[in-house]
């Protein structure tokens, strides 16, 4: 009987040690769950769609509603051309598109982010089941009419305003409507792949913007320097102009207005492998950025010191082992950054979230990213942008009685025709608007991603 | 009119926290005050049974009470004849035995050698080592003796034991009236949002299934109220927690099976949501949905009935006689009987891994599930003392077979409830350490055989070891568990409020993961408690009971329904890997239900019995 006292008791503490031992094993994975697994890929969809069925809504600038959630299911804007525009942004509940605001935001959307004392207040007012509500600083007019305008065209629009940050337009395409996302029928290849974010492409003559900074700051930099163009490069036979016509003598001004490969290419070697490549990462190229809690793609660059490569590099053309890779949003940072007299603003696309009860939290702050460049390079640049949309290659993107600065780019990709491209801005206070438009396949620059952008921007100018 | 519901279940979590912690507080600190007392002042010698030693010293009797020479022994005895544990007197079935503990150190009974268990009689003489006592069943107060003032140490000690008797003793008079009364503002707040959740069409459902609940909490309030008044010493704690525990898995299974018919739910919803007439159609889904969910109820709700019907005869029953006694001998052969009855008729999903169901009438019948309540009423009669070495052995080739044959189904959830559950009766009951170092690395043994031989252990085991890596079809049902966890947070969603929709398995094995995420950690920390007491009051009829039967099937029973709480919350929360395991009173299964309230009729029948320290 002692023994048996003494026994139980042993025991005693073995039960109590494992109930500790199970309540903190629970408490332990209660917390990696939370950590590791809340967004992890391969969720529950049976369980998403029951918990986005009380999730906040999400707004556009205007007020539109782009997601919401009725009588237990979530909606997507009801205009299929505008829900297709915003796909890639908004994203869908079933989390089938990452870094989206739907994936990145789903704790605000929930409301599983506030303390428990807000929660408990919000509670005692019966309000406490409902997720926050979330204002983009898009325009889903604006990028819808973008998204038209791309058409059947695969390519990217990014508007955005240079001065705030604020993402106005972010259109892809291809795109689907969320609910073919949602039941995963009928996807067109690479329609869930926001391009305007998440997109690698290589700058093509954009990228001269980035070797002008380089030649400028350069100590090698001669104003007199100039070219006589033949249409072929005096450093390698297989260096060319675009269309291999010359453009005669070029200096700074007029090569980059004409977009002269020769000039550039001779421009570039003259710099050297280690001072572009310096250039290029003071501009930011090859860092990533946020916009907000989404990820932008990792832009990229590669040389090797050779003179070929390096001539084909400075006009933003990797060839062989170089690369080279920008994402719209960051070429437009870049033309924004130009155009804020050298500082590039933080990219914005939240403007605010609301809570049940309405109020206004954490509202858009405008906040330098970082400088690039000085205001002199800025201005000089920016000449050479004004003019290549008033006398140049990117003649067709001026817009009636704004002054629009930009650069063209036409990039050769292998087995296919050639990607155009066009990144600028108007030089305006009222309308600090800096635009990229990318079209695959777009043959050039100058021909469809210009008339493109003109078209934007007179938009843009015209909702207010 | 739905969101109206959901919000009310979204703040009566708070409510429901409140009252878990407070339920969960009184009810723990009270059992382990209990316990600690019954350790120090229950753990009294029988009386009116002693052994008249020489110079008629009264010596005092346990229902078990070992004779030696070692300090671990209760009556003391220093001579280089007698062993360190010589001979054991221990009452079973309300008779009295002596045997020896070693066939090496002999016992004399009335002169005559005993070998085996020998009944015993007022005035028998019993003679060891040289030293003769004579067993007595006469009234005789201890006081009357002078211990204290004895020259003999062991006598000594047993005196302090006999003082101890005229100690004032807190009768136990721990009141559970209040923590009953919280119980069942929880049932009934449970009762409310059940009514409120059935969509108002559902007419016939939602007078049901709330009444239902009803009933079932009304029953057990009766007995909560009027067995006590047959029964003495019946212990009441354990029906607040079978009613704390059986309201929350029937409100936990209605609100699955309404999963499960989510899409007619829905159609049925838009119906009523869009115009509050009902069209034709709509009645039409209704009518399929409130089928759908009584079908999924029908074998709960029937064996939760059957077993709330039989529970006060069982405990009546086994408090009153000593029925389960001779019974124990039938189940010896009944358990591999079920067991066998399984391998050959039981079908099942292969997918996991295991064919436990046999048909029997239409009903789907999981016969491991009383195999195991079978077995464990075979464990406590082999160990209602340290059997002797032979015996011990006898059961060893018993226990064998049982698990030879749970391993062939496979079954391998009851094999790791099952064993740890012998191990502890065993250690406690015999103190044989160097043999339960033993059996605990054969079991480990057994469990790298079962790797080795179950692909589906294999699997599961792989899936456990990867979960934070990459989720796949083996650990799919536990990462949605974990993810479900993590979403109820400290407070819980809400009853009814989660999204369990899509978990495998998510009302028998998962079944922990929605209780984690509609009642929070809050809620789960109350649901482990709610079995650590069941633990602490099976504790305290092992102190107190009269014989050693009582006293290990009692430790049986808690450590089992602890054992099988542990097993599965820590399986579904991916601390260990999952087996196929039943959460007591919660998880879906008729069977499984049935099972657990024998066991727990059981358990409250033996708390009911005589006590050691009441007269005979």
């Amino acid at each position: 009987m002692k023994k048996l006292i003494f026994n139980l008791k042993i025991m005693l503490l073995v039960f109590f040690a494992l109930s500790l031992l199970l309540t903190g094993g629970l408490i332990l994975q209660q917390h990696r769950s939370k950590t590791r697994l809340a967004v992890a890929a391969g969720e529950n969809l049976i369980s998403l769609r029951q918990r986005y069925s009380q999730a906040g809504s999400i707004y556009d600038i205007n007020g539109d509603i782009l997601a919401h959630s009725e009588n237990g299911i979530r909606l997507y804007h009801e205009n299929d051309l505008t829900a297709q525009a915003v796909l890639h942004t908004v994203g869908d509940y079933t989390q089938r598109i990452d870094n989206t605001i739907e994936t990145r935001y789903q704790p605000v959307l929930l409301g599983n982010s506030r303390n428990i004392l807000h929660q408990l207040w919000l509670d005692v007012k019966g309000k406490g089941l409902g997720g926050d509500d979330i204002t983009l600083t898009l325009d889903s007019d604006l990028t819808t009419q973008a998204y038209k305008l791309l058409g059947s065209r695969r390519g990217s629009i990014v508007l955005l305003n240079y001065k705030t940050g604020e993402i106005i337009v972010s259109a892809s395409a291809p795109s689907v409507n969320p609910q073919n996302v949602i039941e995963y029928v009928d996807i067109p290849d690479t329609s869930l792949f926001n391009r305007s974010l998440r997109g690698s492409y290589a700058p093509g003559s954009v990228f001269k913007l980035v070797t002008a900074y380089a030649w400028l700051n350069s100590e090698k930099y001669d104003p007199r320097f100039h070219v006589v163009c033949a249409g072929e490069s005096t450093i390698h036979p297989d260096y060319a102009n675009e269309n291999g016509d010359g453009h005669g003598a070029v200096d700074f001004t007029s090569a980059f207005a004409k977009s002269c490969n020769v000039f550039f290419g001779e421009v570039g070697v003259l710099l050297g492998q280690e001072e572009l490549l310096a250039a290029a990462s003071e501009l930011g190229i090859g860092t990533g950025y946020q916009v907000d809690l989404l990820n932008g793609a990792v832009s990229s660059i590669q040389c090797e010191d050779s003179d070929y490569l390096l001539s084909w590099l400075s006009v933003g053309q990797p060839t062989d082992s170089s690369i080279l890779s920008m994402s719209p949003i960051e070429m437009a940072r870049l033309a924004g950054g130009i155009a804020n007299s050298g500082v590039v603003m933080e990219s914005h696309i939240i403007d605010h979230l609301t809570d049940p009860e309405g109020r206004k939290y954490q509202k858009l702050k405008i906040s330098e990213d970082r400088r690039i460049m000085s205001i002199e390079t800025a201005s000089k640049i920016e000449e050479l942008m004004i003019e290549a949309v008033k006398t140049g290659t990117g003649s067709s993107a001026a817009v009636d009685g704004l002054v629009v600065a930009g650069k063209t780019g036409t990039v050769q990709v292998e087995g296919q025709d050639n990607n155009a491209l066009f990144c600028g801005y108007i030089v305006s206070d009222e309308y600090p608007y800096a635009i990229t438009v990318v079209i695959e396949e777009g043959i050039s620059g100058g021909g469809q991603a210009a008339p493109a952008a003109a078209e934007i921007l007179s938009w843009a100018v015209d909702r207010e | 009119m739905l969101v109206d519901v959901f919000e009310t279940a979204y703040l009566l979590r708070y409510w429901f926290a409140v009252l878990s912690v407070v339920v969960v507080w009184l009810m723990t600190k009270k059992s382990v005050l209990s316990l600690r007392d019954d350790f120090s002042y229950r753990v009294r010698p029988i009386p009116g049974c002693s052994l008249i030693g020489e110079a008629d010293f009264v010596l005092p009797l346990y229902h078990t009470t070992c004779l030696g020479s070692s300090t671990a022994c209760d009556i003391r005895i220093k001579n280089k004849d007698i062993a360190g544990r010589h001979a054991l007197i221990y009452r079973y079935d309300g008779d009295w035995f002596v045997k020896p503990v070693r066939k090496r150190w002999p016992v004399f009974l009335n002169s005559v050698q005993i070998v085996l268990a020998t009944p015993l009689e007022s005035g028998d003489i019993i003679d060891f080592g040289g030293y003769r006592v004579v067993f007595n069943l006469d009234n005789l107060y201890p006081d009357e003796v002078d211990y204290n003032n004895s020259d003999n140490d062991s006598l000594k000690s047993y005196g302090e034991a006999f003082s101890l008797h005229t100690l004032p003793y807190n009768k136990n008079n721990y009141s559970s009236v209040i923590i009953w009364l919280f119980v069942n503002l929880f049932a009934l707040s449970g009762v409310w949002l059940v009514y409120r959740f059935i969509p108002k069409p559902m007419s016939e459902l939602r007078l049901l299934l709330p009444g239902f609940m009803l009933a079932v909490l009304f029953i057990v309030d009766i007995y909560y109220l009027l067995l006590p008044l047959i029964l003495r010493g019946l212990d009441r704690f354990l029906f607040i927690v079978l009613t704390q525990l059986m309201m929350l898995g029937l409100f936990v299974q209605i609100r699955l099976s309404g999963i499960t018919g989510s899409g007619v739910l829905q159609a049925a919803d838009n119906v009523i949501s869009t115009d509050n007439a009902i069209s034709a159609e709509a009645a039409i889904k209704l009518a399929e949905y409130s089928r759908l969910i009584m079908g999924g109820l029908k074998s709960q709700g029937l064996s939760l009935m059957i077993g709330l019907v039989l529970m006060p005869f069982a405990i009546i029953i086994i408090a009153r006689t000593r029925i389960l006694e001779p019974i124990a001998v039938l189940c010896a052969a009944v358990t591999p009987a079920l067991l066998i009855a399984t391998l050959i008729l039981g079908h099942g999903s292969e997918e996991y891994g295991a064919t436990l169901w046999i048909s029997v009438g239409g009903m789907s019948l999981q016969l491991t599930e009383f195999a195991k309540v079978t077995y464990i009423i075979v464990l406590a009669s082999f160990f209602k003392t340290r059997p002797s070495l032979r015996v011990q052995f006898l059961f060893a080739g018993w226990a064998a077979v049982v698990f030879l044959l749970l391993m062939l189904l496979p079954d391998l959830g009851s094999v790791m409830i099952l064993l740890p559950v012998t191990v502890v009766v065993y250690v406690v009951m015999t103190s044989e350490y160097l043999i339960t170092l033993g059996i605990l690395m054969s079991g480990t043994a057994v469990s790298l055989f079962a790797y080795n031989v179950f692909p589906h252990v294999q699997r599961r085991l792989a899936g456990w070891t990867t979960l934070w890596q990459e989720v796949s079809d083996s650990n799919r049902q536990i990462v949605y568990g974990l993810q479900a966890v993590a979403r109820g947070g400290l407070l819980g969603r809400g009853l009814g409020n989660g999204s369990p929709g899509g978990i495998p398995l998510v009302s028998s094995d998962m079944v922990f993961t929605i209780v984690c995420e509609e009642l929070g950690m809050i809620g789960a920390l109350a649901l482990i408690a709610m079995f650590v007491i069941i633990w602490l009051r099976a504790a305290r009829v092992t102190v107190t009971a009269a014989d050693g039967f009582t006293s290990s099937l009692a430790l049986a029973a808690g450590t089992m329904f602890f054992c099988e709480a542990v097993v599965v919350m820590a399986g579904a929360t991916g601390l260990i890997p999952l087996t196929g395991v039943t959460l007591p009173f919660i998880s879906e299964g008729g069977s499984s239900l049935l099972a657990k309230l024998i066991l727990m009729s059981i358990l409250i029948g033996l708390s009911a019995r005589r006590t050691g320290t009441e007269k005979l």
